[in-house]
């Protein structure tokens, strides 16, 4: 890991992201501009019969399964591609990496734009979790709060899946660190 | 087909016109050159989303199968761009 090194003594407990819900939600929008394309043509053709000098304009674009209309709708959805793929990066690459020894929290934010943060779980002091509305409680998904000692500062993950289940899991290794101390030296 | 010069309109004020007018755009003149840059577009795109994915990815199973998919579904939007070259 070129981020940060693992503790000789240290090794990755889990792994949390966000809900797959919320990636879907994300992802929705792209599946419905996919289908822009089909209604371009019918659009165009349209509007070229009741425009006739419309037809001037758009020339062969006006032709539903035309050569320049299949090359912007492969054009269009290349591009929607993209898109969506970065969002799915940006999922992905976003986690809370949970050891017995401390969080890493990795933020994605974009190309080039990231954030590693990591705490102790010696420094924990409180764990929230904080779950609202319908689709959270019966999917479930909500946010982890960690609050930290020495600091006002709180480590915040929305929309995380399982939460109630990963704050059990950091209660879990902070009662083991609490009864069996263990060489942070390194950390 | 080659655009058309209308120079009818400036002429009357400049004589003959500095900036020739066209009349009419045939876009399957630009269809390749846009494809070129599509195509400039989306090698730059791959190589950030590769060099993301390796590197950051600590080595996950996700990462070949994800990359493959884009490759998969961009070749598939790419051949089909490339049907409205002919």
């Amino acid at each position: 890991m070129e981020e940060f090194d693992l503790n000789p003594n240290e090794h990755v407990v889990a792994q949390v992201r966000e809900h797959l819900f919320v990636l879907a939600l994300k992802l929705i929008p792209f599946a419905v501009l996919f289908f822009l394309p089909f209604l371009f043509g019918n659009v165009v053709s349209i509007l070229s019969m009741a425009v006739p000098e419309l037809a001037a304009v758009t020339g062969s674009l006006n032709m539903i399964g035309s050569a320049p209309l299949r090359f912007l709708t492969g054009a269009w959805w290349l591009f929607l591609w993209m898109a969506a793929f970065t969002i799915f990066m940006k999922f992905y690459l976003t986690v809370w990496i949970i050891t017995n020894m401390r969080i890493v929290k990795i933020t994605q934010f974009g190309f080039f734009s990231r954030e590693v943060s990591s705490f102790l779980l010696l420094r924990v002091q409180d764990i929230t979790t904080e779950i609202h509305g319908i689709l959270a409680t019966l999917i479930g998904f909500g946010e982890l709060i960690v609050q930290t000692a020495g600091s006002d500062e709180s480590f915040s993950m929305p929309t995380i899946a399982r939460p109630k289940e990963v704050r059990d899991l950091i209660m879990d290794q902070v009662a083991a660190l609490h009864h069996e101390p263990r060489d942070l030296s390194g950390v | 087909m080659e655009p058309t010069l209308d120079t009818s309109y400036s002429d009357q004020f400049f004589g003959q016109s500095a900036l020739p007018t066209v009349s009419a755009i045939d876009i399957q003149v630009f269809i390749p050159v846009l494809f070129l840059i599509v195509l400039l577009i989306w090698l730059l795109y791959s190589g950030v989303i590769v060099y993301h994915w390796t590197k950051y990815s600590y080595k996950s199973w996700v990462a070949v199968p994800a990359l493959g998919t884009h490759f998969a579904v961009s070749l598939v939007c790419i051949l089909y761009m490339a049907t409205g070259l002919l």
